[in-house]
C-alpha cells in the first residue's frame, strides 16, 4: 500500500462537478461513456457533452451497427442527418437502431412526447442500395413523413417502431415490401386517422402491437409462420385467419369493458385460434373491481354466460396466465370455466399483482396496496382448494412483484386430493 | 501597474497587472475598482499561486510565439497528481480558462484508453455501485464497453 495515496485519496473529490464534467467532455466518445462505471458520481457526466464527435473507431467492420441514442429533437436534424448518412456510408450496414427517447421517462414519454419537435427520419438518405443490406430496423421517438419511403427495405428481417408518427398509407406501404419480415413490432404509433392493418407478411413468427389507438381493424390472415403474438389494445379488433401456427398469445387489456373482452378471449376465441398453447391475459381496473361492487344483475348475466355451453373450447391450451387477478366471482367462475373445459390445460397461474403495462415494454408496479389485495389472495385460495376439481394443484408462488398462484394441473386422477397439496 | 496577491498561506506576491488579469476573477475586481488593497486569495496555496503567476507571466511574453508558447505549456503541465489537482482547482478559483483547459486536458490525456477499473485506480475512485447496477450500465452502452 503506497503511503503516498493518503493524500491522494480524496483528491478527485475535491473537485468540483463542472471541472471533470470539463475532463469528460475533452474525451473521446468511448472514453467519456466508460466513465459512467466509475461511480453513482460519475455516472452522468459523459451525458451532458454538448458536442458529439462520433469516432468511427469504435465500430467493428464484421457486424456494422448505427447505433444513436440520445434525447434528441428536430433542432439536431443537421447532426442526426450526418450521423445516420456516416453509419450508412460505412458499408454493409446490418442494424440501425435509432432511438431518441433517451431521458423521457416511461410515464412521459407517450404523453408528453411533443411530435412537433421529433425529428424527422429522412429516408431520402437511405438509397435503395444501402437500405438492402439493413436487416433490423428500429425507430422511437421520430415522424416518418409522408415523402419517406422504404423501398429498399426488401431484406429486412426485424422491425420495431416505437413513438413514431406515421400515415396509416405509408404503414401499409412499408409493410407490403417487408417481405422478408420475421420480427414486427408497431407500439404507440401515432397516426393520422383510423386504419386497418393487414398482416399477411409469410415469413413473420413475432408480432407485438401495442396501444396503437388507430389501429381500428387488425386482420392476421395468411400469417403462417407467426408463432407468437403481444396485444395491448381492444381486441375486438383483431382477427385471425389462417395462422396454424400462433400458439402463444398475451392479451394486455386497456379498456373499460374488460370483463367482456377477457370472456371474449377465453370463450369465443377458443374456434378462432384452435390450436392456442399458451394465453397471457392482463387485465387492468376490472380485475380490480370486487364481487361486493359488481351489481346482482350483471355478476348474474356473465356468470350464465360463462356456464353456457360452447363447443369453441381451447382445445389445445397448456398454459393460461391470469395477471391483475382480485378473486371476484367473476373470475373464479372464468378459472373454473377454463379448468372443466380445457382438457390440454397444465398450469394456469394467477397472479393478482397489481402490475401494468407502461406502454412500449415498460412494466409498472402500483405503489398503493390496496388492503384487500393482501387478504384477497388467501380467500382465493381457500375457494380454491374447496371448488378445483380433483387432479388441479394448487401452488403458491412468491413472484417478483407479488405473490400469485399457480394451479398446476397433474395427473387427473381420484387419487390425487388438492386439498393436500403442498405450497411451494 | 502592480497588484499585490496574498495567498491561503498569507504570502504576498506582486505582480504586473497586465499579467494578474490573465485570470478572470481579478479582472474583475480590478475593473470594479476593488484592487487597490492587497487582493487575498484564500483557495490558492503560495506554492500553487507561483506556479499560476508563473503560467500568466510566459502566457504575456510568449503571446506572440505559439510554437514556444505550446513547447512551454507541454513542460509546465508536467507535474505530478496532486500538483495538477491544484492547478485545476486554482484556475477553476481565479477563472484562467488556458490553464483549466490545458490541466483538463491532461487529466483527460491520463485517462484515455484506460479500462473503468485502471481509471479508478489512477484517480482513487471508490466503486460505489452493487455489481447488479454495474451490469445494467454495461449493457446499456455495450459498445463502450468492449475492447
Amino acid at each position: 500500500m503506497e503511503i503516498t495515496s493518503s493524500k491522494s485519496e480524496d483528491l478527485f473529490l475535491r473537485l468540483p462537478d463542472d471541472i471533470i464534467e470539463s475532463i469528460v467532455f475533452i474525451l473521446p466518445i468511448k472514453d467519456a461513456v466508460k466513465t459512467s462505471i466509475l461511480s453513482k458520481r460519475w455516472q452522468l457526466f459523459w451525458m451532458k457533452t454538448p458536442v458529439l464527435n462520433f469516432d468511427y473507431n469504435l465500430i467493428e467492420s464484421t457486424q456494422l451497427k448505427g447505433v444513436v441514442h440520445f434525447s434528441l429533437g428536430r433542432e439536431f436534424t443537421p447532426q442526426l442527418d450526418q450521423w445516420i448518412t456516416d453509419a450508412v456510408n460505412m458499408g454493409a450496414l446490418h442494424t440501425l437502431d435509432i432511438n431518441l427517447s433517451f431521458g423521457l421517462h416511461p410515464y412521459c414519454e407517450a404523453y408528453y412526447g411533443n411530435h412537433e419537435k421529433f425529428y424527422d427520419f429522412p429516408s431520402r438518405l437511405l438509397p435503395k442500395e444501402k437500405f438492402s443490406t439493413i436487416r433490423h430496423l428500429t425507430l422511437k421517438c421520430c415522424n416518418l413523413t409522408p415523402s419517406c419511403s422504404f423501398d429498399g427495405l426488401v431484406s429486412l428481417r426485424s422491425l420495431a417502431l416505437d413513438i413514431v408518427t406515421l400515415t396509416g398509407s405509408f404503414l401499409k406501404d412499408m409493410l407490403s415490401h417487408g417481405l422478408e419480415l420475421e420480427q414486427l413490432s408497431l407500439k404507440r404509433l401515432r397516426m393520422d386517422r383510423d386504419c386497418k392493418l393487414n398482416i399477411d407478411l409469410s415469413k413473420l413468427k413475432y408480432l407485438a402491437i401495442v396501444d396503437c389507438e388507430r389501429l381500428r381493424g387488425i386482420n392476421i390472415n395468411g400469417a403462417v409462420e407467426l408463432n407468437e403474438f403481444f396485444f395491448a389494445g381492444k381486441h375486438e379488433y383483431c382477427s385471425f385467419k389462417n395462422v396454424p401456427k400462433l400458439v402463444n398469445v398475451s392479451f394486455n387489456c386497456n379498456t373499460d369493458d374488460d370483463y367482456g373482452g377477457v370472456l371474449n378471449v377465453l370463450t369465443k376465441f377458443g374456434h378462432r385460434l384452435p390450436q392456442l398453447e399458451i394465453l397471457n391475459l392482463h387485465g387492468r381496473t376490472p380485475y380490480i373491481v370486487l364481487s361486493d361492487v359488481i351489481p346482482q344483475a350483471f355478476k348474474a348475466d356473465v356468470v350464465r354466460q360463462i356456464r353456457k355451453p360452447t363447443k369453441s373450447n381451447h382445445k389445445n391450451l397448456r398454459i393460461l396466465h391470469l395477471e391483475g387477478f382480485c378473486g371476484n366471482i367473476i373470475e373464479l367462475e372464468l378459472t373454473l370455466h377454463v379448468l372443466k373445459r380445457c382438457k390440454a390445460l397444465e398450469k394456469i397461474v394467477i397472479d393478482p399483482s397489481s402490475k401494468f403495462l407502461f406502454g412500449g415494454d415498460t412494466w409498472g408496479q402500483r405503489e398503493d396496496r390496496k388492503p384487500w389485495e393482501i387478504w384477497k389472495p388467501m380467500e382465493i385460495q381457500r375457494w380454491l382448494s374447496r371448488e378445483i376439481p380433483k387432479g388441479v394443484q394448487l401452488c403458491h408462488q412468491m413472484g417478483i412483484w407479488s405473490s400469485g398462484m399457480i394451479l398446476a394441473l397433474g395427473a387427473r386422477g381420484p387419487e390425487f386430493d388438492s386439498r393436500n397439496a403442498p405450497f411451494i | 501597474m502592480a497588484l499585490e496577491l496574498k495567498s491561503s498561506d498569507n504570502k504576498i506576491f506582486e505582480v504586473e497587472e497586465l499579467v494578474a488579469v490573465q485570470s478572470e476573477t481579478i479582472k474583475s475586481l480590478v475593473e470594479d475598482g476593488c484592487a487597490d488593497n492587497v487582493i487575498p486569495l484564500p483557495n490558492v496555496d503560495s506554492k500553487t499561486l507561483e506556479l499560476v503567476l508563473d503560467w500568466c507571466k510566459n502566457h504575456v511574453d510568449m503571446k506572440l510565439d505559439e510554437e514556444k508558447l505550446k513547447e512551454y505549456e507541454d513542460k509546465f503541465i508536467e507535474v505530478d497528481q496532486a500538483v495538477l489537482y491544484d492547478l485545476l482547482l486554482a484556475a477553476n478559483y481565479l477563472n484562467i480558462k488556458d490553464l483549466l483547459n490545458r490541466a483538463c486536458q491532461k487529466v483527460a490525456d491520463m485517462l484515455k484508453g484506460k479500462t473503468p477499473e485502471q481509471i479508478r485506480e489512477t484517480l482513487n475512485i471508490v466503486n460505489d455501485f452493487s455489481p447488479e447496477e454495474e451490469e445494467e450500465i454495461r449493457k446499456e452502452n455495450l459498445w463502450a464497453f468492449e475492447e
